[in-house]
């Protein structure tokens, strides 16, 4: 079999992509089918069945879940609006882009201290609350702790969908509006007509980046709140955290297993929709 | 190319299951029971790895007993890894008495980062061949089945003889079915009262056969309490892993708020609420005095001792070192332990009220050291030949061992008691006259009658008393409410067993 030029030179990476990531995963697996990590015996699909029965992974998923749907929305909204203004902006475009790229490369510890000292219950935003004469709020011990996590994702994950949504405005054609305009359209309907449509592929592809960011900002919250923060904003990652920390690897392996396949199936319809809707 | 990935993938797959399968048919992963069979006659050589967290409570001692049992088995090597730091010792002449304060932080992240660093080990299939568990969560080691049932090596073993040891101790820290860990002492609290407060019919029930909880306590004195003279000497709350008067009452209801073994926490249904409004009440009755510094801190226990030492207390929950200083004061050798979060006080007419009990009426034990085998040690019999010696008479009576535990080897209890007695286990012995004899017996016999009543040993969680000491000190500094605290505590605990 002649194999193609382009294939030898992907076959280093991919050998390392498989050897770090595909091949550990597939080892790690096993432990799904059995019970115990050491001297488990065989208990076949028993571990998916008892996942889906226990609370505090569907506490975790229905969270995570919760999360996403309010988080990508609001984040992909954000983000094409700033992107919008900016590139209407003539001047100092790069020096706005860049305020919000600033927030991306903070240091987690950096953010994670700021963000501490900000809403903790003696934090500085308590405290100025209190001098106006408003009681003191428990920010990450309510239910508003959600909502502080939704902050923390947008402040920090907002730049860089920016950036993708600029690069894709920056291909629409001018012309474009020129003559949607020339034809009497509001702003409204070049928006709808023009802008959306011609950004639904970098749409798509910010809506797996912001799936996949998503998940990563469990690394603030957990190192805000710690492994079990209020039930509001314990997450799937904090199960599969806990579940690393108490040696419970068929458990982890499973609830890995079960969020490899959701997010590959969610993946793979959205491109495939993508891809109907380019044709 | 599709295919040809797909193909590679299937066959990745199929090897890692393959590889898995390999894991459980290595000798090292079978069953105990080919381990135990011929163990009194079985050779003892090789290396092991003994592992503990609290350098300063398990260093010395296990160097000690590493170097001895080398000698006794020449084949054999013992390694000792510890990972705590060593505590901060602080020392101070007051009204020319020397005093030594031994400061130890609560480290919860060393803590955590040990743990972290045994689970890693063991899930490699490696890890040390005998664990330490002062730190380490046994129980779920046990469900894991990373720990040896200790039972079947005691069975299976003619020179391990049961009836050497305290009996009701090895019963009590059976868990599902088997023993996971061999605990080479036991400590217990006892509640002393002061006899110059307290005396004629309300003080009938008192002696070492005997066992209370706080509020049979508070009942008994409760004619007597003038609102000057606390009743306690434990403080309402001092920060730390669930200590002062909150940690007495909390222990008392233990498995009514926590039940490892089922999995179920039970913070809001009103109990834990109201045993929070319990302490902060007996604070305000003048039951007991207020937390001072709120600080496990060696020097500040230090300058409170003149004040503390004057005042007189109903009753003062003592632990079982203090029998020593009950029964040598008659001897003229004044012995002055001071822990932190102990609210001290006057001992000279204190007397035995009797042994601390949980609502349920089960009287716990703790422990000071204690060892499991793990399951993936490569060499069992010398490690359980290494346990036994750590049993033995000879180590029990180690002068390395803390003076407060009682060791579990009933010859080494009557030895240790007679060095301690005569001064020797300190260094600064001397023999055994009439008095020290008298001394002596009425130690042993208390310490006996004390200790026969132990029927339970409370499975605790790390993380989970981490939890409620660090919600719990939000009510005692007037941020949150009882119920907020509890109900907290119920969706962090349960989220924890539920997992």
């Amino acid at each position: 079999m002649r194999i193609p030029v382009g294939v030898m030179f992907i076959l280093p990476g991919l050998f390392g992509f498989i050897l770090f990531f595909i091949w550990p995963f597939c080892i790690s697996l096993g432990y799904a089918f059995i019970d115990k990590p050491i001297n488990g015996s065989f208990t076949g699909l028993l571990n998916f069945i008892e996942l889906f029965r226990n609370k505090s992974y569907l506490r975790g998923l229905s969270n995570t879940i919760r999360f996403i749907a309010i988080s990508v929305p609001l984040n992909m909204g954000l983000s094409l609006g700033v992107a919008m203004l900016i590139n209407k902006m003539k001047k100092h475009k790069e020096f706005f882009s860049l305020i919000f790229l600033v927030p991306l490369v903070i240091p987690s510890g950096s953010m994670v201290s700021f963000w501490s000292s900000l809403l903790a219950y003696d934090g500085a935003l308590n405290g100025f609350l209190q001098t106006v004469g408003v009681e003191k709020i428990k920010w990450l011990d309510s239910n508003l702790a959600l909502f502080v996590m939704v902050l923390i994702f947008i402040w920090k994950n907002l730049g860089y969908n920016m950036v993708l949504y600029l690069a894709g405005l920056s291909n629409i054609p001018k012309d474009y509006y020129e003559s949607a305009w020339v034809d009497g359209a509001k702003p409204r309907q070049s928006f709808r007509y023009i802008t959306l449509l011609h950004i639904a592929p970098t749409s798509v592809l910010v809506l797996i980046m912001s799936m996949i960011n998503s998940f990563k900002v469990f690394k603030e919250i957990y190192l805000i709140t710690g492994s079990y923060p209020h039930e509001s904003i314990y997450t799937l990652q904090h199960f599969m955290n806990n579940m690393f920390a108490s040696l419970n690897y068929p458990q982890l392996t499973t609830a890995t297993t079960v969020l490899v396949v959701i997010i590959a199936l969610f993946a793979q319809t959205l491109l495939r929709l993508e891809r109907k809707a380019s044709e | 190319m599709k295919r040809f990935l797909s193909r590679l993938l299937v066959i990745f797959f199929c090897i890692s299951l393959a590889a898995c399968n390999a894991d459980q048919n290595t000798p090292a992963a079978n069953s105990g029971t080919s381990e135990t069979s011929g163990l009194s006659t079985a050779e003892i050589s090789g290396e092991i790895t003994i592992s503990c967290y609290n350098t300063m409570r398990y260093k010395s001692f296990l160097e000690e007993a590493a170097r001895l049992f080398e000698d006794k088995y020449p084949e054999t090597r013992v390694n000792v890894e510890t990972f705590s730091a060593m505590p901060e010792i602080n020392t101070a002449n007051q009204d020319n008495r020397n005093m030594t304060a031994i400061q130890m932080q609560d480290d919860p992240q060393g803590r955590a980062d040990y743990i972290s660093r045994v689970n890693t080990s063991l899930m490699s299939g490696e890890g040390a061949d005998i664990l330490a568990m002062d730190v380490l969560p046994v129980h779920k080691y046990a469900d894991g089945g990373q720990l040896e049932n200790l039972s079947e090596y005691m069975e299976a073993d003619s020179d391990f003889n049961r009836s050497d040891y305290r009996k009701n101790i090895l019963d009590a820290i059976e868990y599902k079915g088997g023993t996971w860990f061999l605990p080479m002492d036991y400590t217990f609290s006892y509640y002393a009262y002061d006899s110059t407060l307290l005396q004629g019919d309300q003080t009938a029930s008192f002696g070492t056969g005997s066992a209370f909880t706080i509020g049979q306590l508070i009942e008994l004195a409760g004619a007597s309490f003038d609102g000057e003279t606390k009743l306690f000497n434990s403080p309402d709350y001092v920060r730390g892993p669930n200590a002062g008067m909150f940690g007495q009452l909390l222990n008392e209801g233990y498995t009514s708020f926590v039940d490892l073994e089922s999995k179920s926490a039970n913070f809001n249904a009103g109990g834990f609420a109201k045993l929070l409004e319990t302490v902060k009440e007996y604070s305000e009755l003048g039951y007991i005095p207020r937390g001072v510094t709120g600080q496990r801190d060696a020097g500040a226990i230090m300058q409170q001792q003149p004040t503390q030492q004057t005042d007189r207390y109903f009753f003062k929950l003592e632990d079982n070192f203090s029998l020593m200083q009950q029964f040598n004061k008659n001897s003229g050798r004044k012995m002055m332990i001071r822990t932190a979060g102990d609210g001290g006080g006057i001992k000279d007419d204190d007397e035995i009220a009797g042994i601390q009990a949980d609502k349920d009426g089960n009287v716990p034990f703790e422990f000071e050291q204690a060892y499991g085998l793990n399951k993936n040690s490569k060499n069992k019999r010398t490690a359980w030949a290494f346990l036994k010696f750590l049993l033995s008479e000879e180590m029990q009576t180690s002068t390395k061992l803390s003076p407060v535990a009682l060791p579990i080897n009933n010859a080494a209890r009557q030895q240790k008691a007679e060095l301690l007695i005569s001064g020797a286990f300190m260094g600064e012995g001397k023999e055994l006259d009439d008095t020290l004899k008298e001394v002596l017996r009425q130690y042993t016999e208390a310490v006996e009658q004390l200790s026969d009543q132990i029927n339970c040993y409370k499975i605790k969680d790390t993380i989970v008393n981490d939890m409620i000491a660090a919600e719990v000190q939000y009510f005692f500094d007037g941020s949150k409410t009882s119920d907020d605290v509890a109900n907290v505590l119920q969706n962090k605990v349960e989220l924890y067993l539920g997992e």
